[in-house]
């Protein structure tokens, strides 16, 4: 079967930046396209609905928006608009969010599974033409309903990291966006979202689940290393200390990126990102490594792998690289 | 600047890699705010349009090219060895700065 390739991109820089590496990437062969969702950047669906008016095929969506920090009813009046802009493209990926970035604008990250579970049954049926009398445990609402129709159904995918959700994406969504990069984390999300479509009696095909990685390629591989490793740092940064000693990462390495990160010193912070934790949260190195570490997770049962944060040193090149080396590689 | 005409001084057989070493200077050009955003609005659409590597694409490119990476746009016409291209560049950088400095 061939495998999907998407691309994320950080809408960190204006609008045009990001719908001229879109189209890029479109004429590289990727299929998808997801867009962060962080208040500190540009808006989300704003640069989506960019990248809708300069591209032809490829579909796109957040990746992810949570259930918080927009009521629920917005995020699916914003999808649904953008679906009118680019109908059939379009797709919604909402996970449970970031702690650390709710907390900074005062929202409490309650109950999150019901949250996303909630907000996913609240778009669908909005997104559906029905008049929506929800009584959830998070989200109520007493009569909502579009005054405009959606032409198609919008596909929902979940992202998650830990086995409920994991399972509960498996059962609820259209996809999974698993955000992870090493086979280990992925063979137990594969597993797990396989338990809840079982659940929901599903099969393999009606959920297409993508790893989401943090990725980066180039031919010379210590470029590739020195682009993931302020990424990589950050991951490991946020990493609980069960998930460092899963992958033999010592916890004291983890605290010293950790203290580095909080005074600002990124030099330290990147400077202590090892080898080893470059192999556990990224998929790193030349195309023909990168080509055997897809392969791999291909094998464990994702349907879409995702070019995460950074790409490579040079964007421009590292997609023109993915399109020319790498792609081709999964066609079939 | 006239643009078309510096264009019409480039070749058939370098507008691909032309096109291609251009839209690299404009993404990773830090001087984003230099960026109209009709001009952007342009180049995205010819970049749509599979028409970046023709003399109206090109066209474009050159003059977002030049607003948000002057000195760049000069070095990547240097390895087209485009460099009578470049040389009017450069010819009108300067004169634009002795005219500021008037």
């Amino acid at each position: 079967m061939t495998l999907k390739f998407g691309i994320e991109f950080v809408p960190k820089d204006p609008y045009w930046k990001l719908a001229a590496y879109a189209i890029q990437a479109e004429n590289n062969g990727f299929g998808n396209l997801w867009v962060t969702d962080h208040f500190g950047n540009r808006n989300v669906y704003v640069t989506l609905a960019a990248a809708a008016l300069y591209t032809k095929k490829i579909t796109f969506g957040t990746g992810v928006t949570n259930p918080w920090m927009v009521n629920p009813v917005i995020t699916a009046q914003s999808i649904a608009t953008l679906n009118e802009l680019a109908p059939g493209r379009v797709v919604l990926g909402i996970g449970a969010g970031d702690k650390t970035t709710l907390e900074a604008v005062g929202v409490e990250m309650a109950k999150p599974m019901a949250a996303v579970r909630e907000a996913i049954e609240i778009f669908r049926k909005l997104t559906a033409g029905e008049n929506v009398a929800y009584q959830g445990e998070i989200f109520k609402t007493a009569g909502a309903k579009f005054n405009f129709k959606t032409k198609n159904i919008i596909p929902v995918y979940v992202g998650a990291q830990g086995p409920k959700m994991l399972e509960m994406a498996g059962k609820i969504g259209d996809g999974v966006l698993v955000n992870a990069s090493h086979p280990t984390d992925i063979s137990f999300a594969v597993k797990m979202a396989t338990e809840g479509m079982k659940q929901a009696g599903k099969s393999a095909s009606d959920v297409d689940i993508a790893a989401y990685t943090s990725f980066s390629v180039n031919e010379d591989p210590k470029k590739a290393v020195k682009a993931a490793s302020p990424v990589v740092a950050f991951i490991v940064a946020g990493s609980p200390a069960q998930v460092l000693e899963k992958h033999g990462i010592n916890p004291g390495k983890a605290d010293e990126i950790r203290a580095a990160l909080k005074v600002g010193d990124f030099p330290k912070a990147i400077g202590a990102v090892t080898p080893e934790m470059i192999n556990a949260f990224s998929i790193c190195g030349t195309p023909d490594v990168c080509i055997e570490k897809i392969a791999a997770l291909k094998k464990i049962g994702i349907g879409q792998f995702v070019v995460g944060s950074p790409i490579g040193t040079n964007v421009k090149q590292a997609i023109d690289l993915i399109g020319q080396k790498i792609i081709p590689q999964f066609k079939n | 600047m006239d643009y078309p005409k510096l264009i019409e001084l480039v070749p058939a057989e370098k507008w691909g890699p032309l096109s291609e070493n251009l839209i690299g200077v404009i993404l990773n050009s830090k001087n984003d705010d230099k960026m109209p955003n009709t001009l952007a609005d342009d180049m995205l659409l010819q970049m749509k349009n599979g028409t970046a590597n023709t003399k109206s694409g090109l066209t474009i490119l050159l003059e977002a090219a030049v607003l948000v990476g002057a000195e760049k746009t000069v070095s990547a016409l240097g390895d087209l060895q485009l460099l009578k291209v470049a040389e009017l560049i450069v010819q009108n950088m300067l004169s634009g700065e002795k005219k500021n400095d008037a």
